[in-house]
């Protein structure tokens, strides 16, 4: 971590930046209580990144890229909402017709909180065979369990034409941002850390507020 | 003396049919036919109640089953279904709704089935055709599958839960499916 540091307000307006070369950007976010003494800090002879990530809650971008490298391939879409696709006689994507089982589907694992640091849990990453949903609860708690992660296999809004022999059904998956339920979820279950979600361009950290989302590259 | 006689009888029996045929009708929940404000003044009350009819048919047998409450055993068709909001967008009006259970909005990640809803729709407001229904989950889609409920909510397993579940069924669902003719037998 530490590529280059971006700090951020409790609004998701950032406030603070070092560089240091290199192009994955860590996240911090400051809590309102602790910004007059950040301010204080970074304009100060003696400051280091570390120094200054201490003052908030620090989110490990490069362990949800990992995250995504590793899952988004790992679970089969079973279900497009709760369209089961095992009727499906044809499926196209974006116009191209393609193996159904190859539709992959949606991810998830805990956040853990640890020394000011938010990143990805120990349990496994579980799905619900979906390619627009996961169960967050499904991966189940574990220590200094703080939130979830998810990743959205489509990262620009698709379209899913599935075929049966009754007709056709077409999906349009939003890409690019968070769900509505996403947000909705982390006010059903969110307890201070922002929860995340990743696709294969950019990482999004949330809260249940979309305004506040903050958006960061992937890689 | 007959004629009267016969009139008086004939009087009796059609007040008393009326009066059976009105035992039989839905109360109407008075919440169920008032509209808010936003629809009442674009005169969208037709497209409101297909809407919520849509969504109704199309998730009413499913199992509703909370994770904070287990031994809950419900369908959706239970449940209260409110308005959320009403956006135009050129030719698209779409009328979002939600599921409510005491009084909160009923997220997928809420249900032990982990079930994805379908709770907007989206209608040409020049012609009154549903274009899409859509979930915030993040997708929207449209079908021309004829055994889809999209096409045709009244499909033969939603009559059917209609029949067997019509006293549980939320008012205003039993109202809507009444307005579109479908009645418990």
């Amino acid at each position: 971590m530490g590529d280059v540091a971006v700090f951020y307000n409790s609004e998701g307006q950032e406030i603070y930046r070092m560089q240091d070369g290199r192009k994955r950007i860590t996240p911090t976010v400051i809590a309102n209580d602790k910004l007059n003494a950040f301010n204080k800090a970074h304009t100060g002879s003696k400051t280091s990144v570390k120094s200054l990530q201490k003052l908030g809650t620090t989110y490990n971008t490069k362990a949800f890229s990992d995250f995504f490298d590793k899952n988004s391939k790992a679970f089969k879409a079973d279900y497009i909402g709760s369209t089961n696709l095992k009727n499906a006689t044809s499926v196209e994507v974006d116009g191209k017709t393609i193996d159904k089982n190859n539709l992959r589907a949606e991810a998830t694992a805990n956040t853990v909180l640890k020394d000011g640091v938010v990143t990805v849990g120990n349990n496994p990453a579980t799905s619900n065979n979906s390619m627009t949903g996961a169960d967050p609860d499904k991966p189940g708690n574990e220590p200094n369990k703080t939130g979830n992660i998810h990743l959205h296999p489509t990262e620009k809004t698709t379209t899913v034409q599935v075929d049966t022999q009754y007709g056709a059904t077409v999906f349009t998956i939003y890409g690019g941002t968070p769900s509505s339920a996403d947000y909705t979820e982390y006010d059903r279950s969110g307890n201070g850390s922002m929860y995340v979600m990743v696709d294969a361009k950019f990482i999004y950290l949330y809260n249940g507020s979309p305004s506040q989302t903050i958006k960061v590259p992937r890689k | 003396m007959r004629y009267y006689f016969w009139a008086v009888m004939i009087a009796l029996f059609t007040s008393s049919a009326c009066e059976s045929n009105k035992a039989k009708k839905v109360e109407v929940n008075p919440s169920c036919t008032t509209y808010p404000s936003s629809i009442d003044s674009l005169n969208l009350k037709e497209l409101y109640d297909s809407a919520r009819l849509a969504i109704y048919t199309w998730h009413c047998d499913l199992p509703y089953r909370p994770k904070n409450d287990s031994l809950r055993q419900m369908k959706f068709g239970e449940l209260r279904l409110k308005f959320d909001k009403l956006t135009i967008m050129h030719d698209t009006v779409d009328l979002k709704f939600d599921f409510i259970d005491n009084d909160k909005i009923i997220s997928p990640s809420a249900i032990i089935d982990f079930t994805e809803l379908l709770t907007g729709i989206g209608y040409d407001i020049k012609i009154h055709k549903k274009l899409y229904m859509r979930s915030s989950n993040g997708f929207s889609m449209t079908s021309t599958e004829s055994n889809s409920r999209y096409l045709n909510p009244f499909q033969v397993e939603v009559l059917a839960y209609i029949g067997q579940d019509w006293s549980k069924m939320d008012s205003c669902f039993k109202w809507l499916a009444e307005s579109n003719g479908i009645r418990n037998k």
